[in-house]
């Protein structure tokens, strides 16, 4: 893993959470993460989650993701080939301190759930001009 | 570190066929793109197929993609969907910290069922999800008879 990260990421296998009773198999989406001088972007694929199905919560030290899909296969159909993987998404982000928890911003569009974590103040670089 | 994709098995030895299928198609095109220096990354979106007495659903993974990005073709009853899915921008002064989503050319094709109504497929895209739905003739729905 690497170093000077406010971002990591954990094996959701090995959290406590998933030990409540959760009905719901769950995948976890892969994600893309840039660094800019001033956020983290997180950017999950998610496709078929719905909008109103995202829950985002923060605590201390994580950052968990959860969504469900809404079901298309029908009473009295039958699932003929299946590739697309469980009914519902969750994963989990460990954050350190350098993340302005009172700062985040979510849009979910395409499949694509970006969530944006900005940095705290003091640790966004700056530059000193000199007099 | 690893990143953990869960893998489930398919409950159907449909797949066997429909990869069968897949590369011989790709082989095709490959022949025709051969010699040229193929430097874009493929990658084969995950799919399901549901069928009830109406229809059979074709659902397909496609998140960051839009509408626009997307070609559903029909031709000798194979049903070819394809497209490019570009990649996350870098804003300026941005570094990647972990890269996991594929991107890139895709194509998927699977050959119509028996009895589809090739006339009124039809085809809508939300929240990543691609649903074509294939409905059957009239011929081929299941009739329940009644004894007299």
């Amino acid at each position: 893993m690497s170093t000077n990260n406010d971002v990591t990421v954990v094996q959701q296998d090995n959290t406590a959470m998933i030990r409540k009773p959760d009905p719901v198999a769950t995948v976890t989406p892969l994600a893309d993460i840039y660094e800019t001088p001033d956020a983290y972007v997180l950017l999950l694929d998610m496709p078929g989650a719905t909008k109103d199905s995202i829950s985002i919560t923060m605590d201390q030290s994580t950052l968990v993701i959860r969504a469900s899909v809404e079901g298309y296969v029908r009473e009295n159909a039958t699932l003929l080939f299946n590739e697309i993987p469980g009914v519902g998404f969750q994963r989990t982000f460990n954050l350190t301190d350098g993340i302005d928890r009172d700062n985040v911003d979510a849009r979910y569009e395409n499949g694509v759930l970006m969530v944006k974590l900005l940095k705290k103040e003091e640790l966004k670089p700056r530059e000193i001009r000199i007099q | 570190m690893l990143v953990q994709v869960r893998r489930y098995p398919t409950i159907n030895p449909l797949l066997s066929e429909i990869a069968d299928f897949e590369r011989q198609v790709a082989k095709v095109f490959d022949s025709f793109l051969s010699g040229e220096a193929q430097v874009s990354r493929s990658y084969a979106p995950p799919m399901d197929i549901v069928e009830n007495d109406n229809e059979t659903l074709v659902v397909t993974a496609l998140s960051g993609m839009s509408k626009d990005d997307v070609k559903i073709s029909v031709e000798n009853d194979i049903l070819t969907i394809s497209g490019t899915r570009k990649e996350n921008q870098l804003p300026e002064k941005a570094r990647w910290v972990r890269n996991e989503i594929r991107t890139g050319q895709f194509t998927r094709s699977i050959r119509l069922p028996k009895g589809t109504d090739s006339g009124k497929i039809s085809a809508e895209m939300n929240d990543g999800l691609l649903k074509i739905v294939l409905p059957k003739a009239e011929e081929v729905k299941p009739r329940e008879i009644r004894v007299q």
